[in-house]
């Protein structure tokens, strides 16, 4: 089950250069935060600060989760699997620096595998699959170790449109399905529209947060196709375009 | 979930980001025919070097260069020679024990250079200075050191290979694509609070060395050539064994023949070694796309 996640006032530098300044934000337990900018707007920082990769003297503000200490699971931008392992192996290896046994490793990696539907490319390297099956595979391995927080880097960016779409459809079902709490970066207006219970735009340098927009219509069946969309998506392009 | 289909395959190989068509025989097993192509190659390569002797005898005449197939009449014989298999074995130990353990030694040290800038900065002016400096020229201190045994034939020939794969294994893991250790960390939350020993001996293991060993093994390829030549001259100094000797053994007798068997003996040697290098590269690298 997914975790509240909320952040206040987070600020970083890197060598003497402001990139991010006063970002707060909140995500409620099972929901989900787009965070939407241009290329070089901060979203990674963000994620990586959330993700607990950047140690706590080297960025300014607070970050908590409810329950505290919440497992966090960070897919990287490009997914970045290993290209000498076995979709399988790549699975197993979260599990395995965690300690589990190997014949645990193989379970929960396989049945990780099969509910992303890619149970029989297993034995396959990740470079003899699809973009799309390399995604999902990636979050697999992110999620294998049961995280409460998913948090996605731009996770579509590689795919063709009709592929971003029918992927962006199936994570959402997968995570909403496992009640995981979520943060997504993106650069793209409609992807923010269709998978953030709430959007927050980043812009200006050094960022931060330019406008607060809620997506309560979201989980509506027909979403996508509706005017609530549409709207949605010519609001975050104006808070972008003033950004 | 549902598959999404149309999505185009990609490929990478380490070091690289996954991008392009996916290479055929990716996975670990070499490409479908590899086998019969490799030795159709070189039955053609051996056809043309042939040829070209053959021109080559003609101009220069027997007493020079050998007509190929009397080389070849030779070569037949002497494989069934004891004194001459016992010469290859020689060679073949000395080879074989030579690119071993100048691997052992080279890829770990090039792993530590490449991750510990502090080391590097040690140990990288002294590579580069002594790393153009013919090795061979230090036989003759070998033997002085290391005494008439197998031991001075054994540091030459670590010395040959273990340079190259030293300079290559370390420019490969300063090289490396910073998103593999980037990913690595992403999915080891208790990395920070494990010991640092075992989180740099899990990311060697899981990231650095697969990273590193394409590299490496192509090195080690590359020095097995090396090494053949250098074999002949550690050969020819203070010892009765092994194919050196035996070619300058033969060129002292005027043995023509026989002394081009040992020639072609060690030309095989180089390309026997070439292609189990190439074998151990896809048994020990199997996401990797480079094949031989």
């Amino acid at each position: 089950m997914g975790a509240a996640v909320e952040a206040s006032c987070l600020g970083k530098s890197y060598g003497g250069v402001e990139v991010l300044r006063g970002v707060s934000l909140s995500v409620a337990a099972g929901g989900s935060l787009a965070v939407v900018g241009s290329s070089g707007s901060g979203k990674t920082t963000l994620l990586n600060l959330l993700a607990g990769l950047v140690p706590r003297g080297a960025y300014s503000g607070e970050i908590r989760t409810d329950p505290p200490g919440a497992g966090r699971a960070y897919l990287m931008q490009d997914c970045s699997l290993f290209p000498w392992k076995t979709v399988l192996a790549n699975l197993e290896l979260p599990l395995a620096l965690a300690g589990a046994p190997k014949a645990e490793r193989r379970r929960r990696a396989s049945a990780a595998l099969s509910e992303l539907g890619l149970g029989s490319l297993g034995g396959r390297y990740p470079q003899e699959i699809s973009g799309g099956e390399r995604q999902r595979a990636a979050l697999g391995r992110a999620l294998v170790t049961g995280a409460d927080v998913a948090l996605l880097d731009e996770p579509f960016s590689a795919l063709d449109a009709i592929a971003r779409e029918r992927l962006q459809d199936s994570v959402d079902a997968f995570l909403a399905g496992r009640g995981l709490t979520s943060v997504i970066a993106t650069h793209g207006i409609e992807e923010a529209a269709r998978l953030g219970d709430s959007v927050i735009v980043l812009g200006g340098k050094p960022a931060s947060v330019r406008a607060r927009i809620a997506n309560p219509e979201r989980r509506r069946r027909g979403f996508r196709a509706s005017a609530a969309f549409f709207r949605l998506t010519l609001e975050i392009r104006r808070a972008l375009e003033e950004a | 979930m549902k598959a999404a289909r149309g999505e185009a395959a990609g490929s990478a190989a380490p070091g690289s980001p996954p991008a392009g068509p996916a290479a055929p025989g990716a996975s670990g097993a070499p490409p479908k025919g590899h086998g019969r192509r490799a030795l159709l190659g070189y039955a053609w390569a051996l056809l043309a070097i042939a040829g070209a002797w053959q021109l080559l005898s003609l101009a220069l005449g027997p007493l020079v260069l050998p007509r190929p197939w009397d080389v070849f009449r030779n070569f037949a014989g002497q494989i069934q020679n004891p004194a001459f298999l016992g010469h290859a074995a020689a060679s073949v130990r000395r080879l074989a024990a030579g690119l071993a353990l100048g691997f052992a030694f080279a890829f770990p040290l090039g792993l530590a250079m490449g991750r510990f800038p502090r080391l590097d900065a040690l140990a990288a002016p002294i590579l580069f200075l002594t790393y153009p400096v013919p090795k061979v020229l230090l036989l003759p201190a070998l033997l002085v050191i290391f005494g008439l045994g197998e031991a001075p034939k054994a540091v030459l020939l670590v010395l040959v290979a273990g340079y190259q794969i030293l300079v290559v294994t370390r420019d490969a893991v300063r090289n490396m694509d910073p998103r593999w250790e980037a990913s690595f960390s992403t999915l080891w939350p208790a990395a920070k609070a494990a010991r640092k020993t075992r989180r740099l001996l899990a990311l060697a293991r899981h990231v650095l060395v697969p990273c590193a060993l394409p590299s490496a093994m192509t090195a080690l390829r590359l020095a097995s050539g090396t090494a053949v030549s250098v074999l002949f001259i550690a050969e020819s100094f203070a010892t009765d064994r092994g194919l050196g000797f035996m070619i300058v053994d033969a060129w002292g007798a005027m043995d023509l023949a026989r002394r081009w068997s040992g020639i072609l003996a060690m030309g095989l040697l180089g390309a026997v070694f070439f292609e189990a290098a190439g074998l151990l590269e896809r048994l020990l690298c199997p996401g990797s796309r480079r094949r031989g």
